[in-house]
């Protein structure tokens, strides 16, 4: 329980409630006054499969979950086998379990754990009424040190529509749990609470906010996991800041309505994940063909084809950037954390509106379907809008002239001076199809141009540095920016100088600034893929040189801090 | 379809028919020449072309003798009498390899549905006061009709390109070609 | 729907000044003249008018009207119109392509949007067989119709848009052909005007790769079908058809898809939520 943060990990089959107990906890931790990150994991079943949730909780924001479980809670040892590595274990965890239908597995039982057993079924019949997860969570929060107050208020959060008769048994139950074991002193008697105002939000939920401060007004998708949860959000919001959400019939469809929503005049986007991205491609070259601003958001599960549908990897990189047929200039930017995407989200609607270009932002399934504390996120203001056709403008319209910036004034439906048919043949700056070599090379240009030259400012990368001359550093994207931050502020404590440099605008690549960044370093590039996608890229952009190393894991189990602290001090020697 | 009552034929609505119909003819010859010319089939277009002028000359013809005058606005797809066909109709017998003399034939057609119209309406008792209009458009088309004939008749026979050629216009188009 | 308040335009005024390069005898020149006849007769605001298309020769049609128009991908024009409709419920949006477009790769957009049955009008311009690829067979070709694509024919049965239409919930089902101008004016004045998805399903010869299409100014017929608004005597209709008849074989009022979005809410009033 270094860096005062604890880790509990709950797991058990279908309906024995170990999210609904990992949910209450991160909401108990927040009325305490801290903050928490909560992932979780399921099986493949719809209903009834095994599932499990890892809450990391402190006193500070936590991005991650800690490399090893502090207290974990069985509720039965079903399919456990198939969580095992999800739920890493050893001689300091704490492992409680029901004894009273399961035996200690011996893969546990090897950790070296110590093992409390309970019997839940006893426990049960004292109270009527009660369920074995309600004494699991009273368990928990004493041996957490966590007051029956902010479980209480959780509950009253979590479960409002059930009725009152169940709350009060319920409220039994865990107060029973509370007092079953032997009292252990709180865990949290020294950390501080914070009075920050802060927020109970998933990484979902934060894309789908993001998008609405953005300026959203319609959202056309397909369900498909880990993506839908940003849809269910937004359904039912959107539609009461004016918007709409369309069902569509497939991925093709939902890449067209977007395109057709935003050549309306109203910023749109998508949320899929990789096979959906697979489908959408070819209009998403449509939109840049045709200088159609477009969002489309991806999080990235296991691949390739069906892959891990409901776990997480980093490796539709390659084919955000690279998946268009012909030369097709977009943005591909990424967020690092649950509360940077929303400013990202935010960042890239404006991106795509001003540029009029398809933006993807590339999210994960660790990222997206994991909920956290965090300190409320400001709106911030980006001040990118479309460039539109000013109405009554006496000039004759040309849709895609060739402007300083590269960016024309887009014609919105509905404006007499503007009449144009956008087009995804090659076109005059008229909108003229036209497959002349002059042609096609003016209008190339053009789209390069624009994304060449706009000004991203500082929103590309965040850059952590030590302080002092640093021998290293350590470049990664996406969600693996949390292990690697951790890593390299252990580091930094440890008094080993190495920076860190995490890039969100992952196309255009900022090379000259990362080659500046790098200098005279040694450079580690980490990322969650089995091939190196991010690695390659940069090396073959030149951004890095040919001595850059590479660690690159692949999905779903998340990179553990250890290991790529290991990785870079290693590097160093 | 509407047909409106042909023995009680409204003056001005017959002119606006008439004007319609000529538009029709205009726009669709001119067309045609276009993509004929696209097409690298200049003797046929030119055909086109040559008729197209005449159509124009026909719709002066109206125009100046209905100046002080609102033409009706007619729907588009009222019929002026029963067995009339629109002048469009025969373009479908159109092709991109025709010789001159096929598009002379075809041109040739397309005039006599003017001519028809016409000549149904000097046989009705009611337009009267519209005689002048048509007469001089009959008058004109007999004229044309005979020159017509003089070049129809020195007009080339054979069809200078196989159905390979097509692939030419994809090469030659400068508006992107197949797709 | 006629706005008498708007100034007068001809058919002129909605042609641009690009002209098409379809094949000299094409039945889409016929086509693209009514559709500037029927914009004219309805008086549309030329900037309220949203004309999307795919791919292939009919798909053309966006460049040659002087309104909004799309020419985006192949099969997903239904797809990019229901987008635009859906923000811009003011648009006229009218989706024009082929038989290949719309009911082959496009054919799950047109099954959808039938179903959705937003105010929309989509034309089809069928010639049963790819033209812009040069002469491959399409759904509607019959299953004999021999090629250097399918030498001894498809062997597959032809698809019928008009039954499809019905059985997915379009309230407008209509069949033209290109080489009656005036009755085809006729459908796409009224497939407009109505309220719902709007078929209209035109029979346009291909004079290049299915020249035996002309004979169909002598075998369709002109206008002959009789409307109806129930559904099981439509279906009848259309089933019991030859292909050769025309007219509208269903119109019907049905609930068209209208997304229901209101103001009154802020974005703040959604990051409240977020609060611990």
């Amino acid at each position: 329980m270094k860096d005062r943060i604890i880790t509990v990990s709950v797991s058990g089959s279908g309906g024995s409630g170990a999210v609904t107990i990992g949910l209450i906890l991160l909401k108990s931790i927040a009325n305490a006054g801290f903050y928490g990150y909560m992932s979780r994991s399921s099986g493949p079943q719809i209903r009834g499969g095994e599932s499990s949730v890892i809450v990391s909780f402190s006193d500070h924001p936590v991005e991650r979950n800690a490399d090893c479980i502090d207290l974990y809670f069985a509720l039965d040892w079903r399919g456990f086998e198939r969580f095992s590595d999800e739920i890493p274990l050893n001689s300091d965890s704490c492992v409680i379990f029901d004894s009273s239908h399961d035996t200690l597995p011996d893969m546990v039982a090897k950790t070296g754990a110590k093992i409390i057993e309970v019997d839940l079924k006893e426990q049960v019949k004292q109270i009527k009424g009660s369920l074995p997860n309600s004494f699991a969570m009273g368990i928990l929060a004493a041996q957490i040190g966590l007051s029956l107050e902010s479980i209480f208020k959780a509950l009253q959060q979590t479960l409002h529509q059930k009725d009152e008769a169940f709350m009060e048994d319920t409220f039994r139950a865990i107060e029973a749990g509370y007092t079953l074991l032997r009292e252990s002193p709180s865990l949290l008697s020294n950390w501080q609470p914070s009075s920050q105002p802060r927020w109970n939000i998933s990484g979902n939920e934060a894309c789908g906010l993001g998008a609405l401060r953005g300026g959203i007004q319609l959202v056309a998708a397909y369900p498909i996991t880990p993506a839908s949860d940003i849809v269910e959000y937004l359904a039912p919001r959107l539609e009461k800041v004016g918007g709409t959400v369309l069902i569509a019939e497939d991925e093709l469809a939902a890449m067209n309505m977007v395109i057709g929503g935003s050549f309306g005049g109203k910023a749109s986007m998508t949320a899929t994940s990789g096979p959906g991205i697979s489908l959408m491609t070819e209009a998403m070259g449509l939109a840049v063909a045709s200088e159609t601003p477009a969002l489309v958001v991806n999080v990235m599960r296991g691949g390739p084809s069906t892959g891990i549908p409901t776990k997480s990897e980093q490796t539709d990189l390659n084919q955000a950037l690279f998946g268009m047929h012909g030369e097709a200039p977009h943005v591909v930017v990424a967020p690092l954390s649950i509360a940077d995407t929303v400013s990202v989200t935010q960042w890239a609607v404006g991106l795509a509106e001003a540029m009029q270009i398809l933006v993807i932002l590339l999210s994960d399934q660790r990222l997206g379907q994991s909920r956290a504390i965090i300190d409320a996120v400001p709106a911030k203001v980006y001040g990118l809008q479309r460039k539109v056709l000013a109405e009554g403008s006496a000039e004759p319209y040309e849709r895609y002239a060739v402007t300083e910036d590269s960016i024309s004034p887009m014609a919105i439906p509905g404006n007499r001076q503007g009449l144009y048919t956008a087009d995804g043949l090659e076109h005059t700056a008229t909108g003229k199809p036209s497959s002349m070599a002059s042609d096609h090379l003016q209008q190339l240009r053009k789209r390069e141009s624009k994304v060449a030259q706009f000004d991203y400012k500082n929103e590309w990368a965040e850059i952590l540095t030590s302080g002092k001359r640093s021998r290293a550093i350590v470049l990664t994207w996406g969600s693996t920016f949390g292990s690697v931050k951790e890593a390299v502020m252990e580091l930094h404590r440890e008094g080993i100088a190495v920076d860190l440099l995490a890039i969100r605008l992952l196309m255009p690549l900022r090379v000259d600034a990362i080659k500046k960044l790098c200098e005279d370093k040694q450079v580690i590039v980490v990322e969650q893929s089995y091939s190196g996608q991010f690695y390659h890229y940069c090396l073959g952009r030149g951004a890095i040189g040919a001595s850059s190393l590479s660690l690159a894991e692949a999905g779903p189990l998340m990179l553990k801090k250890s290991d790529i602290k290991h990785f870079i001090k290693e590097a160093l020697i | 379809m509407n047909h409106p009552k042909e023995n009680h034929l409204d003056p001005l609505r017959v002119l606006a028919m008439i004007h319609a119909m000529i538009e029709e003819s205009i726009y669709h010859t001119e067309t045609f020449a276009y993509t004929l010319n696209v097409h690298h089939n200049d003797k046929a277009a030119k055909v086109f072309h040559l008729i197209c002028e005449q159509f124009k000359a026909e719709q002066g013809i109206v125009l100046n003798g209905t100046l002080n005058v609102d033409l009706p606005t007619i729907p588009p797809w009222e019929e002026p009498y029963t067995e009339y066909i629109h002048p469009s109709s025969v373009l479908i017998h159109a092709n991109y390899l025709m010789s001159e003399s096929e598009a002379w034939k075809l041109m040739h057609e397309m005039v006599e549905i003017h001519k028809r119209f016409y000549t149904f309406l000097c046989k009705e008792n009611s337009v009267n006061t519209l005689f002048s209009v048509v007469d001089q458009l009959v008058n004109y088309c007999n004229d044309c009709g005979e020159k017509n004939k003089r070049l129809e008749a020195k007009a080339e026979t054979n069809r200078s390109k196989s159905s390979e050629d097509i692939d030419i216009i994809a090469l030659h188009s400068n508006e992107g070609g197949l797709w | 729907m006629r706005d008498m308040t708007q100034e007068t335009l001809t058919a002129k005024d909605y042609l641009s000044d690009i002209r098409p390069i379809w094949c000299p005898g094409c039945g889409h020149f016929f086509i693209l003249r009514a559709l500037a006849q029927a914009f004219a007769w309805l008086k549309l605001p030329k900037e309220q008018i949203g004309l999307i298309s795919g791919i292939g020769c009919s798909s053309r049609i966006p460049a040659y009207i002087n309104a909004y128009g799309f020419h985006g991908v192949h099969g997903r024009a239904l797809a990019l119109g229901t987008g635009l409709k859906a923000v811009r419920p003011d648009m006229h949006v009218i989706v024009a392509g082929g038989d290949g477009d719309g009911y082959s790769i496009g054919g799950n957009h047109f099954i959808h949007a039938c179903r959705r049955n937003m105010d929309m009008t989509y034309i089809v311009m069928d010639n049963e067989v790819y033209g812009m690829t040069k002469g491959q067979p399409s759904p509607t070709t019959e299953p004999d119709w021999e090629s250097k694509f399918a030498p001894h024919g498809t062997g597959i049965r032809t698809f019928n848009p008009l039954g499809v239409a019905l059985a997915s919930g379009a309230s407008f089902i209509a069949r033209g052909f290109a080489g009656d101008p005036n009755g085809l004016t006729k459908l796409i004045v009224e497939a407009i005007e109505h309220k719902g998805f709007s078929l209209v399903e035109i029979k346009s010869p291909c004079v290049t790769f299915r020249p035996e299409e002309k004979e169909w100014s002598k075998t369709m017929r002109k206008m002959n079908v009789v409307p109806t608004d129930d559904v099981v005597e439509a279906a009848r209709k259309i089933h019991s058809s030859d292909g050769l008849d025309t007219g509208i074989f269903y119109q019907a009022t049905l609930p068209v898809f209208e997304p229901h979005s209101t103001k009154g809410k802020t974005v703040l009033d959604f990051e409240k939520e977020f609060e611990v």
